[in-house]
């Protein structure tokens, strides 16, 4: 019918651009890697076959394992904390006034700044001689402070972590602020009216709509550290040694200072195969939230 | 009596609490474009000087120097896939919005994992494959690959929108004698256009900080800020100049920020920034 | 101007049948109602002559010409949607004139034709305001105009009033429909609002289940209910419909249900006998048939007031018999008496008024 003919170019003209392009760049690109992921092949020189050579090559290589224990300890270290501090700044800001605003605009802003320039500033406030922040230190302790930040390993990754955390908890902070909007004044009415301890206050009031806001948080967290390299890369190069090393910056290690391309590739779909797990949990999350 | 005092004691730890925080959020920027305004001998001042009389020497300098090349490639190559982005990407969120095809949640869900998927998944066989084509260090590269993200985030932000539109205003205009997708471009455009138009800062923000994939892509023609700031470590500890340059690089982005912090939490919780 | 014919018109949502294999003519230059209650398949019978819902099948013609495969902005048709649907960006010039932009117009043309519609709808004042700076009633007379401008030939009406306040729905109502009789446009309302179909409709049907009920005037549907559901739903209040069994005692006939026994007037008993009725039937009688009385009299039944609910001129008065309860509807001039709940009372029947219904088809049974 000349009606289906209509609706169908309709939609051809819709969903086509997109699809293509998405199919093109993505799913074709991601078909050839695996397939490059079967061959020794270090680029410019020809491919060896050797199946699941290289994926065996990157389980058994010990700097893989101590990119992707550092990679989790970061995000142990760092989400926990971002949520917490994230809630109480939500409720914080959970306040109306012209002031209030200007103070969560800027708040926001570090989310949104580029991680390698907030590398570079990180670094210079931590450098050892000059760095505002082991002067304040010294202001604190009473002595002066020569904290030599990126040659120690526990220090290397508590900087980075204090640097995510830095960026972050502001975006934990949002979600939260939209869930405590999203509590029905009327709701908070009743509450207020009870005498109910702070903590009862929380668990039966706030925490109901703070659950699903949070959730998501850490689960983008989560996967966004699966990503981190900018702050690393310029805070500590991957430093002291190659102790701080993430799963990213190792894989752009293997690709593109080494280029062992196929070991790469194989690699790459490792850290694929994760990310998509942590967002299939998401995505789960997600629409199980919207269908409710 | 009591109970106001409680109150209004309530109020000052809160207000207390908010400029704490702000101050503690605040201060490293405040810290780097303090640097940015400093001389050589003041960056290296012991203790830190916290008040100075600024100079923009550092900015001379940086404005002077290959570091605004590295910006125009930045913010060209940020604004094509933009423009690209939005133009593909907002016809498709308006097909998931209005004209749902078979298996549409589906697509919608595998254009999303995109988004999220860490770029140096999908970087590496298009290095390989662009290295073929000859397209290294090329603009179009880059632009190609972050038209990836900037596609799939458009699509995800701009269906939200389309799904506020009121389907009956979009049937009126049918009535009104207009086709379907002169209803797209006449009512319902201008109808989503704020949308629009924070879909777009999004876009550029997230391209013109991207610095991973650009690593990788350029060497010396098409190299963006970001790449071009992480030259500036081979400078060592020029940090007077680094900061100018950082500073003169964010200003912008602060000031798009600005501009979407009411979209804030639909952008961001498509899955962060990077 | 033109009529609108539909043949075996189905429409479905998925697995669900919204609309089954509907056959109907709206009169050209009339104005018909479709009504019925929400789901019952008039709402998609309107949008799918607006081409916004496409049927599953069957077809749909407006004047000669089929109009199935057409595009909305083809067929030459004008919605008033529920909710106006005006557009929030345009001031009150351009929603009236969007219309008439596809049709090459010049723009005097377009200057004139909004200047003369909005006369008529007394607009002239709000043409540079936006739509969230009007009144409900201001935004539905934009609507209109909108409708109108282009001279449609036909207006489709979706609910247009039922957003409006009591006071100015009885307006438009009034408008509306000496507005259509001016400009001698077919149109086609759908409502679920028995009162609007009634004042304004030439015809109408009601639809239940995805299929037409009846089709009449408004005194037909209201006089001669075809079925169980028309009868059921035309009328307010509604019919009381009492299902027993039809049994004969001493020459009488009677109407038993579990709670009560009703004896039926002799001249429809004869009727009945007649037309060799038996068994198990439903008995329908409006309020406003029943006789009530403050004693007893030869045939009645006994009943208790239990809730008198004055109106303007009329009381409306529920009564019921052990636990069986139904309806009455009388003037205050007519019924002679001051009704007081808990009060015993008496009831006939107007034994002209009372319909009889098939309990198994639920079509109404014909009395000779």
């Amino acid at each position: 019918m000349k009606a289906d003919r209509r609706e169908r170019g309709i939609r051809l003209i819709l969903y086509l651009p997109t699809l293509i392009f998405l199919i093109l760049m993505s799913i074709f690109p991601l078909i050839f890697s695996i397939y490059i992921s079967f061959f020794n092949y270090t680029l410019g020189q020809h491919m060896d076959f050797i199946g699941f050579g290289n994926y065996g090559s990157v389980l058994t290589d010990s700097s893989f394992w101590s990119a992707l224990r550092i990679t989790l300890e970061i995000a142990v270290l760092a989400i926990p904390i971002e949520v917490f501090i994230g809630i109480l700044i939500a409720f914080l800001f959970n306040t109306r006034g012209k002031g209030v605003e200007v103070c969560r605009m800027i708040i926001l802003i570090p989310m949104m700044l580029p991680p390698l320039v907030i590398g570079f500033f990180w670094k210079y406030m931590f450098d050892a001689t000059f760095g505002i922040i082991n002067y304040f230190l010294g202001l604190l302790s009473g002595n002066p402070q020569i904290i030599s930040w990126f040659t120690d390993v526990r220090l290397a990754l508590i900087a980075i972590v204090l640097v995510d955390i830095w960026e972050w908890t502001p975006f934990v902070a949002l979600l939260a602020m939209a869930g405590l909007q999203a509590i029905p004044p009327n709701v908070r009415e009743t509450v207020r009216l009870e005498k109910a301890s702070w903590w009862l206050r929380f668990r039966t009031l706030y925490l109901p709509y703070l659950r699903f806001p949070l959730l998501v948080a850490i689960l983008i967290r989560s996967i966004d550290t699966l990503k981190i390299f900018d702050v690393v890369y310029i805070l500590t190069g991957g430093g002291p040694g190659e102790e701080t090393v993430t799963l990213t910056m190792f894989a752009y290690r293997v690709g593109f200072n080494y280029f062992y391309t196929g070991k790469a590739a194989a690699l790459s779909w490792i850290i694929a195969l994760i990310s998509v797990g942590l967002i299939t949990i998401l995505i789960r999350v997600l629409s199980r939230k919207s269908t409710a | 009596m009591k109970v106001t005092t409680k109150r209004s004691l309530i109020f000052g730890i809160r207000m207390a609490g908010i400029i704490l925080v702000t101050v503690v959020f605040a201060f490293p920027l405040y810290w780097l474009f303090a640097t940015s305004l400093k001389t050589r001998v003041q960056v290296f001042a012991l203790p830190p000087k916290l008040v100075f009389s600024p100079t923009f020497a550092n900015y001379l300098q940086v404005i002077n120097s290959w570091f605004m090349g590295n910006l125009f490639n930045s913010f060209l190559i940020a604004a094509l896939s933009t423009i690209f982005s939005i133009a593909i990407g907002s016809l498709a969120a308006y097909g998931f919005s209005r004209y749902p095809i078979k298996g549409s949640d589906n697509i919608l869900f595998w254009i999303l994992s995109l988004r999220m998927l860490p770029p140096i998944a999908i970087v590496l066989p298009l290095y390989v494959l662009f290295r073929a084509l000859h397209l290294l260090d090329t603009h179009l590269a880059l632009i190609l690959i972050y038209s990836i993200f900037n596609i799939s985030f458009t699509v995800w932000l701009m269906k939200g929108f389309f799904d506020e539109v009121p389907k009956d205003v979009e049937e009126s205009a049918m009535l009104d004698g207009y086709r379907p997708l002169q209803v797209f471009y006449k009512v319902v455009l201008p109808l989503v256009r704020p949308g629009l138009v924070a879909t777009a800062i999004f876009c550029l923000i997230q391209t013109l900080i991207e610095f991973l994939v650009a690593l990788i892509l350029t060497n010396r023609v098409a190299v963006t800020a970001t790449v071009g700031m992480a030259k500036f470590q081979v400078l060592g500890v020029e940090w007077g100049q680094i900061t100018a340059a950082a500073a003169i690089f964010i200003l912008p982005i602060i000031i798009f920020t600005i501009f979407v912090r009411n979209q804030l939490i639909r952008g961001m919780a498509l899955g962060g920034v990077r | 101007m033109a009529e609108v014919k539909l043949k075996n018109l189905t429409v479905k949502y998925g697995e669900v049948v919204a609309v089954n294999n509907v056959s109907l003519t709206f009169e050209d230059k009339k104005f018909t109602v479709m009504l019925g209650p929400s789901g019952c398949g008039k709402t998609s019978t309107l949008r799918s002559i607006a081409g916004l819902t496409r049927p599953a099948s069957g077809e749909i013609y407006i004047g000669e010409r089929l109009v199935n495969d057409l595009y909305p902005s083809e067929r030459n048709v004008a919605m008033v949607f529920q909710s106006y649907a005006l557009y929030p960006h345009m001031n009150v010039f351009d929603n009236l004139a969007f219309c008439l932009k596809p049709l090459k117009l010049t723009r005097s043309e377009i200057k004139e034709k909004v200047n003369q519609i909005s006369q008529t709808l007394h607009l002239e004042e709000f043409l540079n305001r936006y739509p969230a700076e009007l009144s409900s009633g201001q935004q539905q007379r934009v609507a209109i105009g909108r409708a109108l401008i282009r001279r449609p030939a036909v207006l489709l009406l979706d609910e247009p009033l039922s957003q409006l306040d009591a006071v100015l729905r009885e307006e438009m109502k009034v408008y509306i429909k000496k507005l259509q009789e001016e400009l001698a446009i077919t149109t086609i309302h759908v409502t679920h609002d028995q009162t609007e179909a009634q004042a304004m409709g030439d015809r109408i049907v009601v639809m239940d289940l995805g299929v037409i009920q009846q089709i009449g005037t408004p005194q037909e549907v209201y006089n001669n209910p075809v079925n169980l559901f028309v009868a059921g739903f035309i009328g307010n209040p509604s019919m009381n419909l009492i299902s027993g069994e039809l049994s004969r005692e001493e020459g009488k006939f009677f109407l038993v249900s579990k709670e009560v026994k009703i004896p039926i007037p002799p001249k429809l008993g004869k009727k009945l006998e007649k037309g060799n009725i038996t068994g198990e039937i439903v008995l329908g009688i409006r309020p406003e048939h029943i006789f009530l009385f403050p004693e007893a009299i030869q045939d009645s039944v006994e009943a208790e007031i239990i809730e008198v609910l004055p109106q303007n001129n009329e009381f409306i008065i529920d009564l019921s018999c052990d636990s069986f309860s139904f309806k009455v509807r009388k003037d205050k001039e007519v019924l002679g008496f001051h009704p007081q709940v808990g009060q015993k009372s008496w009831f006939t029947l107007n034994e002209e008024k009372t319909y009889f219904f098939d309990k198994e088809t639920t079509r109404r049974i014909e009395l000779p």
